[in-house]
């Protein structure tokens, strides 16, 4: 696997590690490698792919995350730091960046996702209801997979039978983002992922839809300094925001279910009191955070005891801040109810994820409906469950229950 | 008790009138409506003006007085 070498300016004080963020390991491993990571240091310098900076703690990480002039979202993919595609509003900084925001935020405001919640239930009823019959079922895929992308595409107006295609290019272009070698099949997927919205942008001009519940016609009403978004905007912007609402979804959800799964007396806890779920999603989110965003640096910096130089690459894995033992008491403990949980797992800064407002009623929801219909199950696999890099994920979650 | 939330760092995480609607609102897009303000808490929502004040992600919301 790629290795490069140490740059001579990286002081002797600063930690050298060689992190492979591309392997499949047992379910955990990620978190505890990252953990000892920051227990080395406040930065590290990472030699996989082309080498860069970690930060890895949560006062750094989030006062990096805040200024956008230093640690720049040119790339926001640690081992691609020269991107050849354009994401927007993600890799536009600024008051740029500001504008885009406004023409999307809304679009994703609680008070519009809230007008989505009985029919985002209703969604995950039909799916549970399906698989309930069965007796078992893959977790990871045929529910965690399955009700996010299908709450997106609702939310977005987009045709739920173009969903299984999308899913697997928004896979295989995940599947290659901490590759540093190769992004072939990234491009071609891309390339299919624009085609499929040139279509689409050209229908719902020919036939527009209420702003209000179809994003397409929504963007088509946009402007950008008073001026209608270019097909090349619009392309970007839809291109990016269907990376964003699937795998991280699929990816999150599954480690809350692998959590439920896996220790029967926190399901016991939020089967005796479904109350406590939403705080037991804010700490599914802090405790197996899955995004790992880079930044790159837009100017020299000494920072967290580095000197950081112009150009160079830092990731901001927000597992690390969201387990730091300093920001967090009992940090390496799951704790159902924790109090004042102000965890980064949607990134802080200007770039904070857009669709949280979504995520955050989708993930409770799911785990509600799943356990009125579903309250009992048991894991059925043999060998020890397994999680990607990447984002990360768990890759398989089989469960049986009885019908 | 009288709170200051930092306009400049709030991005719209929404801990805040999530968990204490009753010091804090949600604007349309999603943030704060007192962003960039000051403004008094009566003594009985002090305590809920601190568990939206400690779930902000930002660390954009302090006590001033």
């Amino acid at each position: 696997m790629t290795m490069s070498e140490v740059p001579t300016h990286v002081p002797d004080t600063c930690p050298v590690v060689h992190f492979d963020n591309s392997r499949n390991q047992p379910v955990g491993g990620y978190f505890q490698e990252l953990d000892e990571m920051r227990e080395l240091a406040p930065a590290v310098w990472n030699t996989f792919g082309q080498g860069f900076w970690v930060v890895t703690r949560f006062d750094d990480q989030r006062a990096a995350y805040q200024d956008y002039e230093t640690f720049t979202s040119e790339s926001i993919i640690a081992v691609d730091p020269n991107p050849q595609y354009m994401w927007i509003p993600t890799l536009v900084d600024g008051p740029d960046h500001t504008q885009y925001r406004r023409l999307l935020n809304g679009y994703f405001s609680p008070a519009n996702v809230a007008k989505r919640e009985e029919q985002n239930r209703e969604i995950a009823r039909k799916i549970i209801e399906e698989l309930k019959a069965k007796g078992s079922c893959d977790l990871a895929h045929e529910f965690c997979g399955e009700f996010p992308t299908r709450a997106f595409f609702a939310l977005a107006g987009f045709d739920q039978k173009d969903a299984p295609r999308m899913v697997e290019l928004v896979t295989t272009i995940f599947d290659q983002m901490s590759n540093p070698d190769d992004h072939s099949a990234q491009a071609a997927a891309a390339g299919e992922i624009s085609e499929y919205f040139a279509k689409l942008l050209d229908d719902r001009r020919a036939n527009p839809r209420d702003t209000s519940t179809d994003l397409t016609s929504h963007l088509l009403t946009c402007t950008f300094n008073g001026e209608p978004l270019t097909q090349e905007t619009l392309l970007n912007i839809l291109g990016v925001i269907i990376l964003a609402g699937l795998d991280t979804m699929k990816c999150q959800l599954g480690y809350s279910f692998y959590h439920l799964a896996t220790f029967p007396e926190d399901r016991q806890r939020i089967l005796d009191d479904p109350s406590l779920i939403p705080s037991f999603v804010e700490e599914s989110l802090r405790y197996y955070t899955i995004v790992q965003p880079a930044r790159k640096l837009g100017k020299d910096v000494e920072f967290a005891g580095c000197p950081m130089k112009k150009g160079e690459m830092v990731l901001l894995d927000l597992a690390q801040s969201c387990r730091d033992p300093e920001a967090f008491p009992e940090a390496d403990k799951f704790i159902i109810d924790r109090q004042n949980n102000k965890h980064l797992a949607f990134g802080p800064g200007a770039h904070r994820c857009m669709g949280s407002h979504l995520a955050r009623q989708e993930l409770v929801i799911a785990i509600e409906e799943w356990h009125k219909a579903i309250p009992n199950y048991e894991l059925t696999n043999t060998e020890p469950l397994t999680e990607h890099g990447g984002q990360r994920g768990v890759n398989s979650i089989p469960v049986r229950w009885d019908i | 008790m009288r709170i200051a939330i930092n306009e400049a760092l709030c991005s719209g995480h929404g801990r805040c009138y999530v968990l204490a609607p009753e010091v804090y609102t949600a604007d349309d897009e999603g943030f704060v409506v007192q962003r960039g303000t000051e403004f008094d808490v009566p003594a009985e929502l002090e305590e809920k003006a601190r568990i939206g004040l400690e779930a902000c992600p930002e660390g954009c919301i302090s006590i001033v007085g």
